[in-house]
């Protein structure tokens, strides 16, 4: 009885220690933290790191998840009302890259601007891990990037590509991302080749000679009436492989394979189940 | 023209425009009441227990005093060039200069830090280009040609647009920026830049008030203002400096905006006669009035999208002029 009572003891301490970790409480953040996002990706990363409710204004281009809807708009970007942003009060802006002239002027009226653009996939989980550290929500952040890093590593095809895939961004001029982009990087994960080249920028205008020359195995394009007209007797690129042999294929929504967000991941399992051979 | 018509006139423009002007700073897209706006007034730019200073401050008020600036600017080299060229289609576009502007700074917006200069700086510089370019290719003849100028300053616009056209196809995703630009706003104005447009809207307007006399003896004809002693080669190459200089300005700032050069003299002119030395200050408090009126409207008549002022004065600017030219065939 002596000796078994320590050992019951130990299975039992063994035992508690093994209940799950619940997440310790959240880095205090000031009372006040008032969050507007200028992009409709830094949103959807917020929501992913359950810092929704942190946001004040967003922009009307934001609309994922439809909660979003609940938050004032401050309008486009185009042009940016910064008194919309002014009357929402934030103290913090969370934006991309693009607008820099934006970017300054905030930083010129004294609110703290961070810029998050992640510009390959593999990036978005440290996206998120900056972004906890900002508003104050590392824990949670630190959760979601490390489910979206698991997710994606059990996806990605990276290296395993074989197969040429044109991404048609626009159609009149015909743009196609460039080797750098982030789109370009989802399409390698999801196994296919960008066709392209390094040197002509991000979003390359390329003439209908230089698709022929090409000649993709697959074609992703944002509407249907595309498919349409490439099928048409009398269009110039009805004789390209892809076009022929019906692997021109229509995007679900083009917001996943543009937003560096979490729901690149449905992007991926998209397109990896339309490039099965 | 006796004076106390002339004080009504004026009296009537100034309240106006102080009225508009009082609207201008009520108005916007966050909603504030009269009461706030004057307490901000009163209280001053450094005052942040108010929440609504840094709106007042830092957007709505430079933009007012923007749209008093660039207005102003507009209309009298409008009414100096109509003067110059002694025909009333002449506005501050017809030099080329503008196409110069959007051109320098569509380039500055395409190629972003590649370049050292911003949008601004760009426009100035494309302006002050084609301004040179087309008073060289002026002189270049006998003496300084009006209908020259006149070829010299199409022919310039034309070069700057087709390279306009270019940087509009190479600028892919920037172009929105581009086309929102050249569409002429004031939603970009900073307290920072107020003092270097004012003076150089100052060193603009002051030549042309210095020869409102020899513009009178211009619309004569040039050899009769040559006989009444106008030193008429000097007047010219002043005039097309100044005017150069204050349409550089307010395209640097503010894009292309339209018909306030062409419109606002006519006006004035309907009511004033045509008279450069009423002509000129009234033309500028009559461009004040147009521009702000036409920045409220930008502002307001959306819900949720800011119109382009370029947009609004065209809106306002076209039917006039076709108003105009039916008048005018009526009584030819």
């Amino acid at each position: 009885m002596w000796v078994q009572f320590p050992i019951l003891l130990c299975i039992l301490a063994s035992i508690c220690a093994c209940t799950p970790e619940r997440p310790s409480p959240e880095t205090p953040v000031p009372e006040t933290l008032r969050v507007v996002s200028l992009s409709p990706s830094n949103t959807e990363l917020l929501h992913a790191i359950g810092a929704q409710e942190l946001m004040v204004g967003r922009t009307s281009y934001c609309d994922y998840p439809t909660s979003t809807q609940d938050i004032p708009s401050i309008g486009s970007l185009f042009p940016p009302d910064f008194e919309r942003i002014l009357s929402v009060r934030p103290n913090l802006v969370v934006m991309s890259n693009g607008n820099t002239k934006v970017r300054d002027r905030l930083r010129r009226l004294n609110i703290p601007v961070i810029v998050i653009h992640p510009k390959t996939v593999d990036d978005i989980a440290d996206s998120m891990r900056r972004l906890g550290v900002a508003v104050g929500y590392e824990t949670r952040a630190e959760h979601a990037a490390q489910a979206f890093e698991k997710r994606l590593m059990q996806l990605s095809k990276k290296g395993q590509g074989a197969i040429s895939v044109l991404y048609e961004v626009a159609s009149k001029p015909m743009r196609i991302p460039g080797q750098t982009t982030f789109l370009a990087d989802l399409i390698r994960h999801a196994g296919g080749i960008p066709i392209g080249h390094a040197d002509q920028g991000d979003w390359p205008m390329v003439n209908r000679e230089w698709v022929l020359t090409r000649n993709p195995d697959v074609m992703l394009v944002t509407e249907q009436k595309r498919i349409k007209a490439l099928n048409h007797p009398t269009h110039p690129l009805r004789n390209l492989s892809a076009v022929k042999a019906g692997t021109v294929y229509v995007v679900p929504d083009p917001d996943l394979f543009v937003r560096p967000g979490p729901r690149v991941l449905d992007a991926i399992r998209w397109l990896i189940n339309t490039l099965k051979p | 023209m006796n004076v106390s018509k002339i004080i009504i006139i004026v009296s009537i423009l100034s309240v106006a425009l102080a009225l508009l002007s009082i609207c201008h700073l009520s108005l916007g897209s966050s909603a504030l009441s009269f009461q706030d706006v004057w307490a901000s007034l009163y209280a001053g730019p450094h005052d942040s227990s108010l929440p609504q200073t840094l709106i007042i401050w830092e957007i709505r008020l430079p933009r007012l005093l923007a749209a008093l600036i660039v207005g102003a600017s507009l209309a009298v080299s409008g009414a100096a060039l109509q003067g110059l060229f002694q025909n009333p289609l002449a506005d501050p576009y017809v030099l080329g200069i503008t196409s110069g502007g959007a051109c320098g700074s569509a380039i500055a917006l395409w190629l972003g830090g590649a370049v050292f200069f911003g949008p601004t700086a760009g426009a100035f510089l494309g302006s002050l280009i084609a301004a040179g370019l087309v008073l060289i290719i002026a002189r270049a003849h006998a003496g300084v040609d009006l209908y020259s100028i006149l070829l010299a300053g199409i022919a310039v616009g034309l070069m700057f647009s087709a390279v306009l056209s270019y940087v509009l196809v190479m600028a892919g995703p920037r172009v929105g920026d581009i086309v929102g630009w050249l569409l002429g706003n004031l939603w970009d104005i900073e307290p920072s830049q107020l003092r270097l447009m004012s003076c150089l809207m100052l060193l603009g307007v002051g030549p042309i008030l210095w020869y409102t006399r020899a513009l009178d003896a211009i619309l004569l004809g040039e050899d009769a203002a040559d006989s009444l002693g106008v030193p008429v080669a000097r007047v010219k190459i002043t005039l097309l400096i100044s005017t150069s200089l204050l349409v550089s300005a307010a395209v640097a700032y503010c894009g292309l905006i339209g018909f306030v050069g062409l419109v606002v003299p006519h006006l004035v002119r309907m009511i004033m006669g045509p008279g450069h030395r009423l002509l000129i200050p009234i033309s500028a408090l009559g461009g004040a009035l147009l521009l702000v009126l036409a920045d409220i409207g930008a502002r307001t008549l959306h819900p949720d999208v800011e119109i382009p002022v370029g947009v609004m004065t065209a809106a306002v600017g076209g039917p006039f002029f076709l108003i105009l030219i039916a008048r005018g065939t009526r009584h030819a």
